[in-house]
């Protein structure tokens, strides 16, 4: 098993559990299921077409892919330092609204590297 | 504010009984994505070849590998057999700890899964790659295990009987 978390902010909110709350109930059980195969299974699922790996500067840095049309979005960190996985943010892939969700959940990120000292 | 974890999430939702099967359905496509994906890379296969072998199209592989796809047992067992393995399968625990729901009944007097409540199954594959991307005959050996649903409903569990 590995570890996964959500990543909670200084106020304790946690933007992956507000969004996957607000999600169709036909979309969550099917994320759900790929939170958990990335829970037994780690690094190998990441292969998968399940995830994808975001492009940037940012290494480690992965998106999770479901839901009905594979419109559901969560991106993912993989702390090595920690063998865990944080869950930062959650979107629905829409045309031309996906690069502005990326970014916001790069800055979640950083605000996420900044608490862990690096 | 309570701080959530996956788990914990995941585990209140398995107490809806819709909530649960829906789960488990998705939870059968993922293994097999999982178990698809590594076997076709151990093999050194791309989607596309194994498309060709299987009379498949790439984009079909992809759907399958990840997850979204739904094949009739009939079509996973030609898969496998394309690429020398066969379909095994393996009744678990649908997540460690969750307690069942108030609205279901536990299989533990079926006959079949009366000593574990689960069933023996596993993804068997005996293949041989020849380092081209292809495979001949069998030389190696390989278990990737999958991870079947496992219903607390006697109605399911009756397909395994």
């Amino acid at each position: 098993m590995h570890f996964i978390e959500y990543y909670t902010d200084k106020r304790g909110r946690q933007p992956v559990v507000e969004w996957q709350n607000r999600l169709d109930i036909r979309n969550d059980h099917i994320i759900d299921n790929k939170i958990k195969k990335l829970m037994e299974n780690g690094l190998k699922v990441l292969d998968t077409n399940m995830f994808d790996v975001i492009q940037g500067d940012d290494s480690d840095f992965y998106e999770l892919k479901g839901g009905l049309n594979k419109q559901c979005r969560i991106a993912i960190y993989h702390d090595k330092r920690r063998n865990t996985f944080i869950l930062l943010h959650g979107w629905l892939k829409k045309k031309g609204r996906d690069e502005q969700n990326i970014e916001q959940a790069r800055t979640i990120l950083h605000r996420y590297l900044s608490t862990q000292g690096e | 504010m309570m701080v959530r974890t996956p788990i914990q999430e995941i585990k209140e939702k398995l107490l809806d009984f819709e909530y649960r099967k829906r789960f488990g359905a998705a939870d059968a496509k993922n293994e097999f994505a999982i178990t698809l994906a590594t076997v076709r890379r151990d093999l050194n296969m791309t989607q596309q070849e194994l498309a060709d072998r299987c009379g498949a199209t790439q984009p079909y592989i992809a759907k399958l590998e990840g997850g979204e796809a739904n094949p009739t047992l009939g079509t996973i067992g030609n898969m496998l057999a394309v690429i020398g393995c066969r379909l095994a399968m393996d009744a678990k625990p649908l997540l460690q700890d969750v307690p069942a729901p108030p609205s279901t009944i536990t299989v533990s007097q079926s006959s079949t899964v009366a000593d574990t409540g689960t069933l023996p199954l596993d993804w068997e594959c005996i293949y041989e790659a020849n380092g081209s991307g292809g495979y001949t005959a069998p030389l190696t050996s390989g278990r990737y295990p999958i991870t079947a649903a496992k219903s607390d409903s006697p109605a399911l569990v009756g397909g395994y009987r």
